[in-house]
């Protein structure tokens, strides 16, 4: 109950500009606007664009100095927003390092949380000290979706393109330590999910019959929340955790019935939102057409985000140990395979090439749409923090959790104002950036993950 | 090197154990009403006292004391998985469009989805309960007189409405709905009837009962202590459901209900004769199924890229094909291990049949058939085993090995280890045949000899089965394929000529018997097995190397077991 009262009263805070005096105890960047919103008053945002296999640090890493830097090849879609982008090179994932096991679900289970994951070693031990089994603890989105606790219809949306969606090879989000949220991967249901009538939703033609829909269905949720509340006395202490997050849910389900008519929330003041331009449909597509799925995925993101629908996503473009074959990318091997070949191998170079190229188009594209909604003087990239991130550092030539390669798009509303630089680490953990991040969004924070792996922010960011 | 001392661990560990059990009842003629089991892991039952030990298999001196008895299942609440989902709405409102395909999908830990404790529970998981019950409900309240089993105008609407909430919800609930409840859903009835009419009130009871923690949840709050230290009994209902969900990925039926309600479900030998009933009933048909497609991960068919020639249709064959041998086999023909190793007998249709060069077949029917000749033995050289562990455009030898060890054999996982560079294996070529160029940059020297030495001879055996799981009976180049070998790291090593020798070799192997055991286990319990365990792993084990051991007997066996009897 603690958890719903502090939600309200940051719910309350999200929507209004107030500094209230306790707030100003709390190191915020900018005491003047609410945590996690702009110094213009539009919503931060942020999101996570993870993929997996390792970098291919020839591929990769970029030529010359903090501002000259000149760009790889696979990045040639990224070069004409240079001036949005920090490329953050040379960080160890400290977590990684801190614990152990198979390295593909190591790394999976660390890069995001910056805590030693939870090993199965009984189940699967072997030669590997056995698998992780998930994260230990919160991810990084996750925390700014709890810190913040944003107004909107989606506390956070989590997309999974190819390769499992669950588990601790194919998870990117965590609750919570063991708490895995997995991702949708078809993104027609994600589609009914964020504007259908569905329970989820309220949206209709009619605005009479829209109403009624909603009426009806809070009036069925209450009644179901009253079955779960009824069972609740009856259970042990474990099972009734779950059963009360279950009616946390329906709760909150039934809260944001009411809070989403009769029309999508929009940032105040925001000449974007209301519903044509929110209800527009991304081109349909199927699993056989791989690319058009991708960017009907990233026009999704790029819809939710403009309709203020979530304000935290994950997309996540592969598995680790992900054997996918690229094959519209004229690629005939899978991608885990290539991930273990060495440096020398030219051909596997080439294709690695093609598959990070594809990603980097994807975020292009992501980038171009955000830069087309205008909020304010600028755009929702202005306000926004795309963390690119990897669940490895070199895939090939071994599996490392070291020398990773990092990019940020974006300016988080003011908070990371100079793009177009690139800047080197030798060795510092990624939970600092993590905790540059967490500033970023106005959150108060010495350390994010394990305190024993590091502390503070990174410099010179 | 780690890789091999936890073997010769894992081994011992199964053969150390020196308990006895009931010895197996010969095969039994009367077909499968009379499948007869083993007690597996057991202490006694509920109200059928078992025979005390009589000696195991080599006649050792009871020692009950090494015996632990097993675990219970995990206590924690379930909720049904997205299999069970599904199947339980088309057994309700005969929907079998397969709602919860869209949920989020299972997490388990022994790579069953029974294990699943569901990913998190956040507001998509809820979400997608609200839009499915919103949208089923909907579907279903356009034909009342099929949902409702009354005639509302016939009835009277308010009599017909407590009849349906009553008789439905105790499907739903999968036990009786209880006076507050009724009251509860009646009223809801009520509400919704006079806003929309009849059908809205009923449409609206039925979206409720779908999103209710009684249908959503496997709700076990447990009758009483069970008989011994930790052991809680379950109600007849919560009995009747396991088994349901364990043999149909389903809630119960109306006759498992009612033997719940009349005390039909009290003792063991009651609770085997509707297990038994469960297996051989139509629905029982998913358990198999469903085991051995996850067991051998053939859903991944659904998404390999094998070339032109590998369509969608075939990779549905495919899995069919797989789908149908062990249901046929073990349900209909109690087979056990070495059966469903060395079978000639598979089930075709016209596109397998071109694979296998069964000539005459046409159609997309299945049928039986027999594979003569000496390619094709078991389920191993089937067209969607061959498939799965391949590359694109050629058989994998490392994968088919890796394959057997890890999954046939049970060992543990077998990956580079950290830091490992993976040598580019040069193409086949004049001089050197595809199987010497993989043999010279993984057998020769370390860190990769190890385990390449275990996993590529068992793998080099299926070198003649192609990506699609096609025959050559030479390579490229017009050579010979070498496909002999020898196994080693099991209980049955030795040298094969090819693939026929090696299956024969691992119909017969302990370890692989124990293996199906422990993998039954998982999925039935499940969970991992334990220490605690052992007992119960060596019955499983022993059960199958008993002359003709029967799989059927094993799956009931464990319905019967103590982990399985109580939480």
């Amino acid at each position: 109950m603690n958890r719903m009262n502090r939600r309200a009263v940051l719910r309350g805070l999200a929507g209004t500009s107030i500094a209230l005096p306790w707030l100003e105890a709390m190191n915020m960047r900018k005491a003047h606007a609410a945590p996690g919103m702009s110094d213009t008053g539009f919503p931060k945002r942020f999101i996570v664009w993870a993929t997996c296999n390792g970098f291919h640090p020839p591929i990769w890493d970029p030529s010359g100095g903090e501002t000259d830097f000149v760009m790889r090849p696979v990045h040639k879609a990224l070069e004409p927003f240079k001036k949005d982008l920090v490329i953050v090179a040379g960080l160890n994932d400290a977590a990684f390092g801190a614990s152990h096991g198979d390295l593909h679900s190591r790394g999976m289970c660390t890069f995001m949380s910056g805590t030693e994951s939870i090993v199965n070693a009984a189940a699967n031990g072997g030669a590997f000290g056995g698998e992780s089994k998930a994260s230990g603890g919160i991810t990084l989105d996750q925390e700014i979706v709890k810190r913040l606790a944003p107004n909107t219809k989606f506390p956070s949306l989590e997309m999974t393109f190819i390769g499992a969606a669950t588990g601790p090879y194919g998870t990117t989000s965590y609750l919570d330590a063991s708490k895995p949220l997995s991702g949708s991967k078809d993104p027609n249901a994600v589609f009914n999910r964020l504007f259908s009538g569905g329970a989820g939703g309220g949206a209709s033609a009619d605005p009479a019959t829209a109403a009624r829909l909603v009426a009806e269905r809070r009036s069925i949720l209450d009644g179901v929340g009253k079955t779960y509340q009824g069972l609740l006395p009856k259970l042990g202490m474990a099972d009734r955790d779950k059963v009360d997050s279950h009616l946390t849910q329906i709760r909150d389900l039934e809260k944001r019935l009411q809070v989403m008519q009769p029309a999508p929330a929009a940032p105040a003041g925001s000449p974007v939102g209301g519903a044509t331009a929110c209800l527009k449909a991304p081109p349909a597509s199927s699993a056989s057409d791989r690319p058009a799925q991708a960017a009907a995925f990233v026009d999704l993101l790029g819809t939710a985000i403009a309709c203020d629908l979530t304000r935290v996503a994950t997309m996540q473009w592969e598995m680790t140990t992900g054997n996918s074959v690229y094959s519209w990318l004229g690629i005939s091997r899978g991608h885990h395979d290539m991930s273990h070949d060495g440096d020398e191998r030219s051909d596997t170079v080439a294709e690695l090439t093609k598959i990070h190229t594809f990603y980097v188009e994807q975020l292009a594209r992501l980038v171009t749409r955000l830069k087309s909604i205008p909020e304010g003087n600028g755009t929702a990239l202005d306000n926004t923090i795309i963390l690119h991130v990897c669940d490895l550092g070199r895939g090939n030539n071994g599996h490392t959790g070291t020398n990773k390669f990092h990019m940020l798009l974006g300016h988080g509303g003011g908070a990371l104002k100079n793009g177009g630089r690139l800047l080197r680490y030798t060795g510092d953990a990624n939970n600092k950036l993590f905790v540059s991040i967490l500033h970023m969004f106005d959150i108060p924070a010495n350390t994010f993950g394990d305190p024993s792996l590091s502390s503070g922010p990174l410099a010179r960011l | 090197m780690k890789a091999s001392v936890a073997l010769s661990l894992a081994a011992s560990l199964t053969l150390a154990c020196s308990g006895s059990i009931e010895p197996m009842p010969g095969p039994q003629a009367g077909g499968p009403a009379d499948i007869a089991g083993p007690s597996i892991g057991g202490s006694g039952g509920t109200g059928s006292p078992s025979k005390p030990p009589v000696g195991g298999p080599g006649g050792a001196a009871p020692t009950p004391s090494a015996c632990k008895p097993a675990d219970p299942l995990p206590a924690p609440l379930r909720r049904l998985t997205r299999r069970e989902y599904n199947n339980t709405i088309a057994d309700l409102i005969g929907d079998t469009s397969g709602p919860a395909n869209s949920f989020s999908p299972e997490a388990g830990s022994t790579g069953f989805d029974t294990a699943a404790d569901g990913a998190a529970l956040n507001d998509k998981v809820v979400a997608n309960y609200a839009t499915a019950a919103e949208t089923l409900a909907r579907s279903a309240a356009k034909n009342l007189p099929a949902l409702m089993g009354c005639d509302p105008v016939a009835m009277g609407e308010q009599a017909c409405a407590t009849q349906f909430i009553a008789r439905f919800g105790r499907r739903v609930f999968r036990r009786p709905v209880s006076t507050d409840e009724q009251a509860r859903y009646e009223a809801l009835f009520a509400s919704s009837r006079q806003l929309g009419g009849f059908a809205a009130g009923i449409e609206d009871v039925l979206r409720a009962f779908l999103m209710s923690p009684q249908f959503l949840y496997r709700v076990e709050l447990g009758a009483g202590p069970g008989p011994r230290a930790g052991l809680t009994k379950l109600s007849p209902y919560e009995m009747a459901t396991r088994l349901s969900l364990f043999f149909w990925a389903a809630g119960p039926d109306d006759e498992l209900l009612n033997a719940a309600q009349s005390g039909g479900l009290n003792t063991v030998v009651q609770i085997k004769a509707q297990a038994q009933r469960l297996l051989m009933h139509e629905k029982g048909g998913r358990l198999v199924r469903d085991f051995y497609d996850q067991w051998l991960e053939a859903d991944a068919l659904d998404s390999l890229f094998r070339g032109a020639t590998f369509t969608p249709t075939l990779a549905g064959s495919m899995r069919q094909e797989i789908q149908t041998y062990f249901d046929q086999l073990i349900r209909q023909r109690g087979a056990g291990w070495s059966e469903l190793m060395t079978s000639r007998t598979s089930f075709v249709n016209d596109e397998l049949a071109r694979l296998y060069e069964i000539p005459g077949i046409t159609g997309t029917q299945f049928r039986e058939v027999m594979r003569q000749g000496d390619r094709h033995r078991g389920f191993l050289t089937m067209p969607g085993i061959m498939t799965l562990r391949a590359f694109p455009n050629e058989g994998s030898p490392i994968h088919r090995g890796k394959f057997i060890r890890e999954q046939v054999m049970c060992e543990p996982k077998l990956m580079p280890l950290a830091g490992v560079v993976i040598p580019k294996i040069p193409p086949a070529d004049a001089g050197k045949t595809s199987r010497q160029q993989l043999e010279e940059k993984t057998q020769v020297v370390e860190p990769c000899k190890t385990c390449h030495t275990l996993m590529n001879p068992p793998g080099f055996a299926f070198g003649k089965f192609d990506q699609v799981g096609g025959w050559h009976d030479v390579d490229d180049q017009k050579r010979p394929i070498d496909t002999a070998g020898t196994l080693s790291g099991t209980d049955v090593d030795g040298s094969f000529q090819g693939h026929v020798e090696l299956i024969e070799r691992l119909a017969g192997s302990k370890q692989a018997n124990a293996c199906v055991g422990k993998l039954w286990f998982r999925y039935a319990v499940a969970r991992m097995e334990t220490a605690t365990d052992d007992c119960t792993m060596r019955d499983l084990s022993d059960a199958f190397t008993t002359a003709k051991g029967d799989v059927r007997s094993v799956i009931l066996g464990l319905a019967t077991s103590d982990a399985f009897l109580y939480r």
